[in-house]
């Protein structure tokens, strides 16, 4: 066996969804308890399923910000609904994004990709 | 939480099998070798990405089965030193937490790494962290925010060295411990890190 590439890429865990509910890990099909067991995780965390087009959309509203790939990857999968959480991910926080910054990532994650949360109005983000 | 990799590899299809296409043939056999295995110092492969390329299709002297050279790609839980996990509190004891993430349960939090100041409780045999005068107990099954310290991979134990264990070994593991080739140790000292109960709104 050979490993061409390690790391061909990063998937987050909406697109990993994408490809279980493929594979049949959604019940529809045979798949290994470990897929539905990953199916049955990124289904329980407050986070709406995305297409590929909306997170795409996500990562371009946060592009402003500059934030690196892994803190864009972490904001997707964790869908943060607090300050605090934000400051988790996002290393030197105050210093990149201050406080205008950390609003408007938690403005736009509660607006597309955290569930539960009704349909929310187009909400203008403001960028400093 | 997941990556990306390019794996190539010699599989067998049995002769039975042959009357399958060739990529459905040999995602079979894909699925039983790699889902749900370790691959050293990589990570645990959770599903089937795509397959690129299959070539091949011999079939050797002395075996009936044919034999391709496939490229493809597998989905591997692999997070990154400092990523933020949420999971589910599994077990409390003396020595720490440990975290099940449903499709992957060997995430320890040693007992360091918890809220300062946290206490265990012997009583209700778990974890209690004590802040501001309120005691904040970790329940079970709750869902728990922590941060990826480091990762450890261990070798299946060979045949000598099972032998040569004695019987507290880590090595081979207990029923109630059994051996783990892929640990996460996690870390939950940090705001807004622990049972993501504590810092709601």
């Amino acid at each position: 066996m050979k490993l061409l590439e390690v790391n061909a890429g990063t998937i987050c865990n909406s697109e990993l969804l994408h490809v279980l509910t493929e594979r049949g890990a959604d019940g529809s099909g045979k798949a290994t308890i470990v897929e539905r067991m990953a199916y049955q995780y990124i289904s329980s965390q407050p986070v709406q399923p995305l297409t590929p087009k909306q997170l795409q959309e996500f990562f371009d509203v946060l592009q402003p910000y500059n934030l690196s790939r892994g803190e864009l990857l972490q904001l997707a999968n964790l869908a943060p609904r607090s300050p605090v959480e934000v400051h988790l991910v996002v290393a030197d926080c105050d210093v990149r994004l201050g406080d205008e910054g950390v609003e408007a990532i938690l403005a736009a994650v509660a607006e597309r990709v955290a569930k539960e949360e009704g349909p929310e109005e187009e909400a203008v983000v403001a960028m400093s | 939480m997941f990556i990306i990799t390019k794996i190539e590899d010699q599989i067998r299809v049995l002769p039975q099998d042959l009357t399958k296409t060739p990529v459905d043939a040999v995602t079979a056999v894909i699925e039983q070798r790699f889902i749900d295995k370790v691959i050293p110092n990589l990570g645990l492969v959770v599903t089937i990405y795509d397959v690129l390329q299959i070539e091949g299709g011999f079939v050797y002297p002395n075996d009936g089965a044919a034999f391709f050279k496939v490229q493809f790609r597998v989905v591997v839980f692999r997070p990154f030193i400092g990523e933020i996990l949420v999971g589910k509190l599994k077990s409390c004891s003396r020595e720490g937490l440990r975290v099940s993430l449903d499709f992957f349960e060997d995430v320890l939090i040693p007992e360091h790494a918890l809220q300062d100041p946290s206490f265990y409780d012997d009583s209700e045999r778990l974890w209690v962290w004590k802040f501001d005068g309120n005691d904040m107990y970790m329940d079970l099954k709750e869902p728990i925010r922590f941060r990826v310290q480091s990762i450890k991979f261990s070798a299946q134990p060979t045949p000598l060295q099972l032998e040569n264990a004695t019987g507290d070994d880590k090595l081979i593991g207990t029923a109630a411990k059994p051996f783990s080739p892929m640990i996460i140790m996690g870390d939950i000292n940090g705001d807004g890190l622990g049972l993501t109960t504590w810092w709601l709104g």
